[in-house]
């Protein structure tokens, strides 16, 4: 009946090309073909390189001698030869494969001859695209493993360069600290000098007997204001020095200016003159980690003075100022050092970019800075040219206490 | 009954017997060396703790009905002796048996007898096919009955099993035919839309509408819920092989406009709608048991279709003695299924599913 052999035709062109697996395509193939035309057994082998691989077989049990089979058929071409008394063997070769049938000797094998040469194409097609994508999934699965060699490179280099920015980091600071004990013993000079005064005139009165009551109280106060002040220097000095990961609030203006306490006496030395823009009136607390916001200061505050190194400019200065806007306030530190190159500008916050002599710059003071404001303190860095310098901005967002 | 078997030098012995009851049968089972396969009918109470108690070693499967000799019974037991020469399996489990452990894949015949209604039988048969040597011959059938398809129907010394089979192993060759006699009524057709052993379409046309069409052409009745079983079990479904053999599936009831068969049909298959003659039905279980049985045969095992036997009705002994008549010894066992298989090794395999399965030993 010609509509069966259409329908077991169709069939088993239905079963082909169903997977991208090879394994799971062929199975499909084997079973469909083997239910539909009666064969006891079936398998396929693969014939890459001219090495047969076995891929699976259904049906019966039966070791195909393949490497006898290959010798006795003719390439693209069905062959049908004997297996035994009773049974056939139906070699089915292709581009890159070879199907093997066994079925009993009743079974006539004109019709599924034909009906599997109509479907040589279309299983060559199936079986190519199986081998592509498999070839294409080794592919991918090598270059899975090289980007994971690559990601764990690049992540014991970031370990490495974070273990190196800490280590130029600790550098700095301590370059920058002998800079400031010269600013500190600057401000102790002068409260020194006072407690020193006071109490020779102490001493010489009482030495006299004049030492009055009142002598003493003045002189007491004047020696308690001064080691307050001291004491008060030591504490900001200690502030911005250790390392601390608790979190304090802090008044906003207050940590300016003791930035700019901490800084002033070198700006005088080389006669840049600290002007305060504008400061804004209403107090402005803020939560952080206790000494990072002077970091930041201080490295700009010393950044811009640097900025005047040989350069001959009358009237140095530097402007701060503190100002709230809507949603965050702004903390500006203008120069009128006279600018960065607009080439340089976008770089000068990237790691190790600097443009000082290698012995005074580390090109991490200003990369500090931008990371500390954005990624600790939630706001933004940046720098602009002004008509005599640069202006730095930090604008920090109101925190919601 | 005891006969024995003489071929080259080879010696069967296989003894069976028909009992009334459990309780003839622990009193016939004295020796306490020997184990039994019994074949049980669905209406007699058995109770495993007597065969225990008595030391009695059984596998068994509960199946409607008996045949002994030419005569149905719907109550007893027929008892067959596993001697040194037979080899009996039984796997409580059919999808966690590993076939490499079969120490009995070389035997040239085996005769198996599952839970007809587990999901896994067409699973365990292949298995069971792509296991055993070239020219091993199978038949069999399922156990089982129809009103209660959840029961379950193995059992052993240990307890009753689902999902179970048991697997007999001679070493003898036993020649088999397996028939149907439907006849033509309908097709071909194409089956255009299923899913698993759902029909949805024929012809691109609702399955069902067309079936109900074509038997209420032939007989004038409109199958409904109510009659549907009754009146589709004259009118099964055949599908056609390459060979040109069927293969046969009943429709056991619709949803949704859907017709459910017995077992899986594949998309794009012809199928014709056949229809039952009584006359055919018994012929073809004769011409069976002439190409199963001849004048070597000493006993006739039947595996027969439950739907035959309710098609048949009052003639189904006229099917049983038409069998009967060609086996000279006048040995005949066998039982009613829920399906069969028969497979001679030289093709794939099938389940069978309306169809009379003769084995002769």
């Amino acid at each position: 009946m010609i509509l069966n052999k259409l329908s077991i035709s169709y069939k088993c062109q239905s079963s082909i090309g169903n997977s991208l697996k090879l394994e799971e395509m062929i199975k499909e193939v084997l079973v469909t073909f083997l239910e539909e035309t009666e064969a006891i057994y079936g398998s396929f082998y693969l014939l890459e390189n001219n090495t047969p691989q076995f891929i699976l077989s259904m049906g019966k049990k039966i070791d195909c001698k393949i490497d006898a089979l290959l010798d006795k058929f003719i390439e693209n071409e069905i062959n049908i030869c004997k297996y035994d008394d009773n049974l056939n063997l139906f070699l089915y070769r292709l581009e890159k494969g070879l199907l093997i049938f066994i079925y009993d000797e009743s079974i006539d094998l004109h019709v599924i001859k034909s009906i599997l040469e109509s479907l040589r194409k279309k299983l060559n097609i199936s079986i190519n695209s199986c081998l592509n994508v498999k070839d294409l999934e080794d592919k991918n699965l090598k270059l899975n493993s090289l980007t994971i060699n690559l990601q764990d490179k690049v992540n014991e280099a970031v370990i490495l360069n974070k273990k190196k920015d800490k280590q130029m980091f600790e550098q700095m600071k301590m370059a920058q600290m002998g800079e400031l004990i010269g600013n500190i013993a600057h401000q102790w000079r002068q409260p020194l000098s006072i407690i020193s005064t006071v109490a020779s005139a102490m001493k010489l009165k009482k030495e006299m007997d004049i030492l009055d009551n009142k002598d003493f109280f003045d002189y007491t106060n004047k020696i308690v204001d001064n080691t307050q002040l001291l004491s008060t220097t030591i504490d900001e000095f200690s502030d911005y020095i250790k390392e601390t990961s608790n979190e304090k609030e802090i008044l906003i203006q207050e940590r300016v200016k003791i930035a700019i306490k901490i800084i002033e006496s070198s700006f005088i030395m080389k006669k840049i003159k600290i002007i305060e823009n504008y400061m804004e009136k209403e107090t402005i607390y803020f939560k952080l980690i206790s000494g990072e916001l002077l970091q930041v200061l201080i490295s700009i505050l010393n950044n811009s003075k640097d900025a005047f190194n040989d350069k001959s400019i009358e009237n140095k200065w530097i402007k701060y100022s503190v100002k709230k806007e809507e949603k965050s306030f702004l903390i500006t530190i203008e120069d009128n050092a006279g600018g960065i190159p607009p080439d340089i500008l976008d770089k000068i916050f990237n790691p190790y970019f600097t443009t000082k002599h290698q012995d005074q710059g580390t090109g991490i003071g200003l990369y500090n800075c931008y990371n500390i404001v954005s990624n600790h303190l939630n706001g933004k860095l940046y720098a602009v040219n002004t008509l005599h310098g640069v202006k730095f901005t930090i604008n920090l967002p109101y925190q919601i206490s | 009954m005891l006969f024995e078997y003489k071929e080259k030098g080879f010696i069967m012995n296989i003894n069976f017997k028909y009992f009334n009851n459990q309780e003839s049968f622990i009193n016939y089972a004295t020796n306490k060396e020997v184990k039994y396969l019994i074949f049980v009918a669905s209406s007699t109470n058995i109770l495993l703790e007597n065969f225990n108690k008595e030391n009695i070693k059984i596998y068994g499967a509960i199946f409607s009905h008996l045949i002994y000799k030419n005569k149905l019974y719907e109550k007893g037991l027929i008892s067959i002796e596993i001697s040194e020469e037979l080899n009996l399996s039984f796997i409580k489990n059919t999808r966690d048996y590993n076939f490499d452990d079969c120490k009995y894949s070389q035997s040239k015949s085996i005769i198996t007898v599952f839970d007809g209604f587990s999901e896994n039988t067409e699973n365990f048969l292949i298995n069971l096919f792509e296991n055993i040597d070239f020219n091993t011959n199978i038949i069999g059938g399922g156990a089982g009955v129809l009103e209660d398809k959840t029961k379950k129907v193995l059992f052993n010394n240990e307890g009753f099993f689902s999902d179970s089979a048991i697997l007999l192993f001679l070493n003898k060759k036993i020649k088999s035919s397996s028939k149907y006699g439907w006849e033509y009524l309908s097709g071909p057709y194409i089956v255009t839309s299923n899913e698993k052993n759902l029909l949805k379409t024929i012809d691109y046309i609702d399955a069902l509408e067309l079936y109900k069409d074509v038997v209420k052409e032939d007989c004038g009745l409109t199958l409904t819920k109510d009659n549907f079983s009754d009146i589709s079990k004259n009118y099964p479904i055949g599908i056609i092989k390459y060979t040109g053999d069927e293969i046969l599936r009943d429709p056991i009831c619709f949803e949704n406009g859907n017709l459910i068969l017995i077992a899986e049909i594949r998309a794009n298959s012809i199928v014709n709608i056949l229809k039952g003659n009584k006359n055919n039905l018994i012929n073809a279980a004769s011409e069976g048991a002439k190409e199963a049985l001849d004048e070597n045969s000493n006993l006739a095992i039947v595996f027969n279709c439950i739907t035959r036997k309710t098609f048949l009705e009052e003639d189904f002994e006229k099917e049983l003695d038409s069998i009967y008549k060609e086996i000279k010894t006048n040995n005949m066992i066998g039982v009613i299924t829920v399906c069969e298989i028969a497979n001679k090794g030289n093709k794939y395999i099938n389940l069978l599913n309306k169809a009379c399965v003769i084995g002769g030993i």
